[in-house]
């Protein structure tokens, strides 16, 4: 158990989203970075949609209230267990009446905060993610406050502590965040030059993002073919824009359905780098084909399967080892 | 009867004023002190700042801290926090931490980042705080 | 026009469209291929736009020229869905503070109040798609006569029960969310409860009747 002693209105709890009910207009929700949301479950050993807190605002402050494992992953945030700098990926024990603090947070934009079995929150509709808009799922359909006290889902293992490697959002030496995009039913649209511009030029984060969606802003893209499109389904990664010329990346708690032209639409793979992008951040977008997104796929799968093995093996021999 | 507190003073007293011998009486009882001449820095860095090596609990791959964990990076002659992380010994990306187990002053890191070690290797020698 | 064929809006997500007038016989054909669709291997979810289609796959799909293939196979068929003939009435308080575009819509559209509230309550409205949020239905049916533009300005967050037009669209929020849209009118109804089954209280080929329980002028 852990206590909410000071935190912005901004944490939610989540999991890896509520898939299945787009045909009812319930959007995915699920966690920004799914590949920090899944480390900080399997550096304790829990199944990688156990519900976690993302944290997307610090400072914080929380008090152990009773002896527990915990984990943290993600962003970097100078976290102190009694005033003991953690790594940004770790889980391990704590004692009753511990603080634990989250400073600034640097090089990424959420953190996630995992307890044994996941956080305790009632599964609704397949998922214990937190629907903002409609106000259910997650910790009673709400963001977390000053008070609230987060369960452990299942008892606390006795475990060593632990720690993993975990890549940050940008390539090696690189300045911008790039994210891989298939062209969408309206790029070809876009004037040459509005797309020259978005294939190759950096696009700036604004402070007008949220699990929403993110806004941008670069140079104007300028589509050449005018009228209102018919409203279709949208998906996180969708790149649409508005009549402004600035893009919009939606998100995990996009729409369902929308009207925007479209320019790009960001692979799966790599929607985790846009949950860790802050604003005034830059992403830069490399435009790929379908062959590739399928091999990115691929590539994902065997990242996260070795992350998830080399946990669980560590976490084996530790126990041989005590 | 003298308790540790009070040898320990007595010690104190007598590096202060460069005594090698000391004998005391008290209670029925002789104390005999003897200590080496003053001026040997190791025979100093012994008694006053014990040095304690810390050692690998696990093999595998040494990686130190302030990479990408977060974390500072730790130089020899740093000041160290008890239960402060130094580095890690990693295990295919999976980590484990290798801690101070007291305060004190970093006074070497053996190991190359990147350098295989094994069960009981010393990856760091620090000095305590007395 | 929307350019027909299959696009990426997601590596996993595409949309069908096809170049066709947008009424309710095309729509209940993209009701019937989303049925079709989603019993197709592969295919997570499929969900009907307005006149176009959404698809959900579990991974990048393999064979996206096959995929294209089938869905133009099935457009040509050209199989219709039925309405359901569910209707739901609904009541509505036209105008006062849960309606305060209402003098707006009159003022653009040339019409004074009573006449603006018998022609949307005149029709029924049959719910083409659901979508954007939860259990929010998109309506098809409203009378050209009360066109208007969306709004300059959006407001932040309007509350859910919300009765609003632009285009010539016509719908009832679902929850509070900002909007884009001429408010006219307030509803006390629950579109989406996540506890039943389904959470969605109404689906694509359900219809809607607003009846005026209460106007304020």
């Amino acid at each position: 158990m852990i206590d909410v002693v000071s935190l912005p209105p901004l944490a939610t709890v989540q999991d890896l989203g509520r898939v299945g009910h787009w045909r009812q207009g319930l959007g995915r929700a699920g966690a920004m970075d799914p590949l920090a949301h899944r480390a900080a479950n399997w550096l304790l050993g829990n199944h990688e949609n156990a519900a976690t807190l993302e944290i997307p605002l610090t400072p914080a402050r929380f008090v152990i209230a009773q002896d527990t494992v915990f984990s943290m992953a993600g962003a970097a945030c100078g976290a102190r267990l009694d005033g003991v700098a953690l790594p940004r990926c770790w889980a391990g024990p704590a004692k009753a009446g511990q603080e634990l603090t989250l400073g600034v947070m640097d090089g990424g934009a959420r953190v996630y905060l995992g307890l044994p079995g996941g956080i305790d929150v009632p599964m609704v509709l397949g998922s214990r993610s937190t629907q903002l808009r409609e106000g259910f799922g997650g910790f009673e359909g709400r963001v977390l406050m000053p008070g609230d006290r987060l369960r452990a889902a299942a008892p606390s293992p006795i475990m060593p502590e632990i720690s993993c490697a975990l890549p940050g959002p940008r390539p090696e030496g690189s300045d911008d965040i790039v994210l891989r995009v298939l062209p969408s039913s309206e790029t070809n649209e876009f004037s040459a030059q509005s797309r020259d511009a978005f294939f190759s030029d950096a696009y700036k984060v604004t402070p007008a993002s949220n699990r929403q969606g993110y806004r941008l802003d670069g140079p104007v893209l300028e589509r050449d073919a005018t009228g209102e499109l018919r409203s279709h389904g949208i998906a996180p990664g969708i790149v649409q824009v508005p009549g402004g010329g600035q893009p919009i990346i939606q998100l995990a708690d996009s729409a369902t359905m929308g009207g925007y032209p479209k320019i790009a639409c960001v692979i799966e793979p790599d929607l985790w780098r846009v949950g860790q992008a802050r604003p005034g951040d830059t992403l830069r977008f490399e435009l790929i084909d379908t062959a590739t997104a399928r091999a990115a796929e691929r590539e994902e799968a065997v990242t996260l399967n070795a992350l998830r093995s080399s946990l669980a093996h560590l976490g084996h021999l530790q126990k041989v080892w005590s | 009867m003298f308790s540790e507190a009070d040898m320990a003073r007595l010690i104190e007293v007598m590096r202060q004023t460069a005594t090698t011998h000391l004998t005391v009486e008290g209670a029925g009882e002789y104390l005999s002190l003897g200590l080496r001449p003053a001026g040997s820095a190791s025979a100093r860095a012994i008694s006053s700042a014990p040095v304690k090596m810390i050692k690998s609990s696990a093999l595998g791959v040494f990686i130190h801290c302030g990479g990408d964990d977060g974390l500072q990076k730790v130089e020899p002659g740093a000041r160290i926090s008890a239960r402060q992380v130094l580095g890690y010994v990693s295990l295919d990306g999976a980590r484990n931490p290798v801690r101070a187990s007291e305060a004190g002053v970093l006074k070497s890191s053996t190991p190359e980042e990147g350098q295989i070690v094994g069960y009981g290797d010393v990856l760091f020698e620090m000095e305590c705080d007395a | 026009m929307a350019e027909t064929g299959l696009f990426p809006i997601g590596s996993r997500c595409f949309l069908y469209q096809v170049d066709c007038p947008f009424d309710l016989n095309h729509q209940r054909r993209f009701w019937a291929m989303a049925d079709a669709m989603a019993e197709r291997d592969g295919v997570a979810e499929a969900v009907p736009g307005m006149t176009n289609l959404t698809l959900r796959f579990e991974k990048v799909p393999e064979d996206l020229d096959a995929l294209e293939r089938d869905l133009q196979r099935l457009w040509v068929e050209g199989r219709q869905k039925d309405l359901t003939g569910k209707i739901l009435e609904i009541d509505i308080t036209y105008g006062g503070s849960g309606g305060p575009h209402l003098r707006e819509v009159c003022d653009l559209t040339g019409l004074n109040i009573d006449e603006v509230i018998s022609l949307h309550t005149a029709p029924d409205y049959v719910v083409f798609a659901v979508g954007s949020h939860a259990g929010y239905c998109y309506l098809g049916g409203l009378d050209p006569r009360l066109e208007t533009p969306r709004r300059k300005v959006p407001l932040q967050s309007l509350p859910g029960g919300s009765l609003s037009v632009a285009g010539l669209q016509t719908g009832v929020s679902a929850s509070a969310g900002p909007s884009g849209w001429n408010t006219i009118g307030a509803a006390d109804v629950s579109f989406f409860d996540p506890l039943s089954v389904p959470a969605a209280l109404l689906m694509p080929g359900d219809s809607i009747r607003f009846r005026a329980a209460e106007v304020i002028a």
